[in-house]
């Protein structure tokens, strides 16, 4: 109370310093106080200046304004029986009808009750003339409140009172809705009525809803801001500030419209019970996004929302009995049993099984005939796309999968080996769905060395052709499988069909130059000449600005070959690439160096030739990064046929190597995306650090990962941390632009399956699993403290002594766990190949290398090795060699 | 894929002639000239529902693909028609009061 006191008396004087000699000064500040909503700071100090000045009326309004201002706060705070005595001292500063103006009028009736504002407006007005303006302001308020009683009191032909019947029919209306037929209504009140604003409010809503945005903004620039129906029309939508006219009303939140607010705050509760994992709090928030997007069928829009959140799910770890509990809670039977498969499918374990799996669930998912077809085709794009990119840990899959057959597959094809089945799925998909290219595609893309393989391509191509007349595509391809059986008639004809359906068309000219490039070096290295040169001529007729720099060479070449060339004078290879641009003269050059290689060519002539048409390296380094990227980038496929062996990239860079400094980050990036090959890795590394700290924040991010990933192959280490530090830094686009660059390095063939799975899941933590408990040989000393060359120093008689003090039932231990490890890497049952490959593949992971020499060593020297299936036996043996 | 339907208009069930006749309907109401905003969405939308196959993948593995799932109700809650409610006097003033509160 003490301290209280002191408060109050230390306020008041700090006032009264203030209030010497500055009455106007309090009021002004009263004022603002009021206007800043601290009403007791005003009330002090209007009061302080009423007992300096005396009461005046400019004070007196300003109280009743401070204190209903209180009031009003302390209502809000729920202190109603403080609000009702505040009110009590308001009610000493209430105007009189004889103190008001017309200007202070207005301000005062929003702050006095209905009752009130309509009995001091009554004394008011017959003294001293009617106010249109506050008319229609309590006219306004009446309409709000409907306090028509009040109107009683009123002369029969007072503006306020006259219309009631009309205005009370309007009110009624537009309490159903019924905007127009209100408006209908309303036609008889004249503008000069204080209820011409109720009018104006009927005119607005039914613009609104007639979408005439411009008689809307009309409309609202005729009510006056102060009627308080003004504010009623603020859902109505913000004129659009960007629109020439602005006469485009945007959607704001309110009654008026529906869409995108409430789902906001949806998705907001289903993101949270996501983070909770509380599965009806997932279900409830699902269903009402459900019910918001399609709320004639929710049903549909909550399988796709189900597999949206089991999709969530499984990011964080594979499918789980809560996983599939959570499933259950989200669909019915059928669509839980369709979605369950589907989840499993795409957790990518055990590959062919999931998908067999989800191949009976599709007759449930597609019940009509031909939309299972095109399903099913679907379904095995996507296996056969993901054995491609995971080519090995597949494999795994399959054998494994194979291992439980017991008879056919569902799939209905013979599965005796992996690439035969991939061959035989793909014609599958194609027989399922023949008009989808897709499948096409993906069958020429997959690799085909046995007879069995070119011959079912063959038929499949032959297919399309009668389902797609009109497309050469099939005709080269087939050009292609003729190719590579020897039958070069058949492929010349296939290449001249292809001609003739599209003769304009780029890639069958382009195919079909690379066609008679390849007969003029197989007829050079007959020496063939008068048809070398033929097939020169007729390439020559082609436009095909691909192949300039790869025709200009055979060219040369051929002269070279046939003695047309003298020393003293410029050799034929200067003079054909004369007229060619740098990097197509670069492309020509290398090209001349493999062909030379390929066939052995030892004539002086040819190495002379070469040096003297190399381009400077000052001339070469002022290329463009574009032009270099294209330089580097692997030749097409098509093109190694005709130079078996080229390597663009690995010629630049022994001729010239800083070349790498020429390419802009972006085009670096690109260049390892598609060359992620041992031979690059160190002129990759090089460059990229040298990058490092002059990039900007996004490249930086995208060359230090890739970095990682190089660091993380050269040293066959794998470790989450330094993965985790860039990510977490990263923003929204870089961890995009990672994630793609992650998954297209997933596909090389130089990563580590670990380090193959980590990219393409985008998940590291994985990575330290290596280091985990699954290789912890219990109550043994750790063979991870065991490396090879600690193996080595230990004598045979230490050896011994150690192993001696091992239980047998820890050996025993031991050798179940080996047995375990063959069925967690799918090998039981496994082809021997296949074993030994796997094993060459975990002895390169340096982790394991110590633990497999020393079971090995221990289990030989207990003889327990003789106990150990054959597939373990053959691991074991082959990690040691 | 959902919001291709929500654009115009449609239950994820349509068929392809329901399909065709929205988007038919839709162009004249929000023509290139006059809507150009509003077209370019109808005709992305009517792209990618118009062929059957590409919506039967769709259907097959476009959830499961999701990797954000927040991102992605987002876009739906985007792509989701604002629409006109027809609100009562009484809503109006209901709304008004709690706006000030």
């Amino acid at each position: 109370m003490a301290t209280k006191h002191k408060k109050n008396k230390f306020k008041k004087a700090k006032y009264q310093d203030k209030a010497e000699g500055a009455p106007e000064w309090l009021v002004e500040e009263g004022t603002s106080a009021i206007e800043e909503g601290n009403a007791r700071k005003a009330i002090d100090l209007l009061k302080l200046a009423s007992k300096k000045n005396g009461m005046t009326d400019e004070i007196r309004i300003s109280l009743f304004k401070a204190y209903a201002l209180r009031a009003e706060q302390l209502k809000t705070k729920g202190l109603y029986e403080e609000a009702a005595v505040v009110m009590r001292m308001m009610a000493e500063f209430k105007p009189t009808s004889a103190s008001l103006t017309a200007e202070t009028l207005p301000i005062y009736l929003p702050l006095l009750s209905d009752s009130d504002a309509l009995h001091l407006y009554k004394e008011y007005s017959s003294s001293r003339g009617r106010e249109p303006q506050v008319e229609a302001i309590l006219a306004g308020r009446l309409f709000i409140r409907r306090h028509w009683s009040l109107l009683e009191h009123l002369e029969a032909d007072s503006p306020l009172r006259h219309p009631m019947a009309i205005i009370e029919k309007a009110g009624s209306l537009m309490d159903q809705g019924e905007w127009e037929r209100a408006l209908e209504t309303l036609k008889p009140i004249p503008r000069s009525s204080p209820y011409a604003p109720v009018r104006l409010l009927g005119k607005a809503m039914v613009a609104f809803y007639a979408d005439d945005d411009v008689a809307l903004k009309k409309t609202l620039s005729l009510l006056p801001q102060e009627n308080p129906l003004w504010k009623l029309l603020e859902p109505l939508g913000r004129p659009d500030s960007e629109n020439g006219d602005g006469v485009r009303f945007q959607p704001v939140s309110g009654p008026c419209w529906e869409g995108t607010f409430q789902l906001k705050e949806q998705i907001g509760a289903l993101t949270k019970a996501l983070a909770t994992k509380e599965h009806s709090a997932i279900l409830h928030s699902a269903q009402s996004i459900a019910e918001t997007l399609f709320p004639e069928d929710p049903g549909s829009a909550m399988v796709q929302l189900a597999e949206m959140v089991v999709a969530n799910s499984i990011k964080q770890a594979p499918v789980t009995k809560q996983t599939i509990k959570l499933i259950h809670r989200l669909l019915p039977g059928k669509e839980a049993a369709i979605l369950t498969a589907k989840a499993n499918f795409f957790s990518f374990l055990n590959l062919f099984n999931t998908a067999e799996a989800y191949w009976l669930q599709l007759k449930n998912e597609f019940p009509d005939d031909s939309d299972l077809k095109i399903a099913q085709s679907h379904l095995l794009h996507k296996l056969i796309i993901r054995s491609q990119r995971d080519y090995d840990s597949v494999q795994n899959d399959f054998y494994d999968y194979r291992a439980y057959l017991t008879s056919r597959s569902a799939f209905g094809v013979m599965m005796e080996n992996f690439d035969d089945a991939l061959i035989d799925l793909a014609a599958l998909s194609i027989r399922l769905d023949p008009r989808n290219k897709e499948g096409y595609h993906l069958l020429l893309q997959i690799p085909r060395q046995e007879r069995y393989a070119k011959d079912r391509v063959e038929d499949q191509l032959k297919g399309m052709i009668r389902y797609f007349p009109d497309d050469p595509f099939p005709h080269l391809q087939l050009a292609d499988i003729h190719y590579e059986k020897n039958a070069f008639r058949k492929a010349e004809k296939a290449l001249e069909r292809a001609l003739e359906i599209a003769p304009h068309d780029q890639r069958v000219i382009d195919r079909h130059v690379t066609a008679l490039l390849f007969t003029v070096d197989k007829n050079l290295k007959k020496g063939l000449r008068q048809r070398v040169v033929q097939d020169l001529e007729k390439a020559s007729t082609f436009k095909s600005p691909k192949l300039t720099p790869y025709l200009a060479e055979k060219k040369a070449f051929a002269a070279m070959m046939h003695g047309d060339d003298k020393a003293d004078h410029d050799t034929s290879l200067q003079i054909t690439l004369r007229d060619l641009s740098l990097t197509q003269k670069i492309r020509a050059l290398i090209a001349f160096e493999t062909d030379i290689a390929m066939k052995k060519i030892h004539a002086p002539l040819f190495q002379m030739a070469l040096k003297r048409a190399f381009p400077h390296k000052k001339e070469v380094m002022k290329l463009g990064s574009t032009d270099v990227l294209s330089l580097l980038l692997p030749l097409e496929t098509i093109l190694e046929k005709i130079y078996p062996g080229v390597n663009m990239l690995s010629a630049m860079l022994k001729s010239y190597p800083s070349i790498l400094s020429i390419l802009t980050n972006e085009d670096l990036i690109r260049l390892i995306e598609s060359s992620f090959k041992e031979d690059y890795l160190s002129a990759f590394d090089k460059e990229l650090k040298e990058r490092s700290q002059s990039a900007s924040a996004h490249e930086r991010g995208l060359i230090d990962f890739c970095g990682l990933v190089i660091e993380s192959v050269q040293k066959n280490r794998y470790h989450e941390e330094p993965f985790r530090k860039i990510l977490a830094d990263a923003t929204p686009e870089l961890a995009s632009a990672l994630r793609n660059f992650a998954a297209k390095l997933s596909f090389s063939p130089l990563l580590a399956h670990t380090l193959k799975e980590a990219l393409r899941s985008f998940r590291f933590d994985m990575m330290d699993r290596l280091n985990g408990p699954q290789y912890d040989l219990n109550g043994f000393p750790d063979p991870l403290d065991f490396t090879p060359d600690m193996l080595d120093d230990l004598t045979d008689d230490l050896f011994d002594m150690f192993l001696d003090q091992i239980p047998q039932s820890e050996l025993k231990q031991l050798k179940k766990e080996i047995e375990q490890l063959i069925d967690h890497a799918g090998l039981r049952n496994a082809p021997e190949h296949l074993i030994r490959k796997r094993a060459k593949e975990m002895i390169k992971e340096e982790q394991l290398k110590g633990p497999i020499s020393f079971m090995l060593k221990l289990l030989n020297h207990q003889g327990i090795l003789k106990g150990l299936s054959k597939e373990a036996r053959i691991l074991l043996e082959e990690a040691l060699l | 894929m959902l919001n291709h339907y929500l654009i115009l208009g449609l239950t994820p069930g349509a068929t392809d002639q329901e399909i065709k006749n929205r988007f038919l309907d839709l162009v004249k109401k929000y023509p290139p000239e006059k809507e150009a905003r509003m077209f370019r969405q109808i005709n992305g939308a009517y792209e990618a529902l118009k062929d059957h196959r590409r919506r039967i993948k769709a259907k097959m593995f476009h959830g499961m693909s999701i990797l954000d799932i927040e991102a992605a109700l987002l876009e739906l809650a985007a792509a989701l028609p604002v629409k006109k409610k027809r609100a009562t006097f009484k809503d109006l003033v209901k709304f008004s009061a709690n706006s000030r509160s």
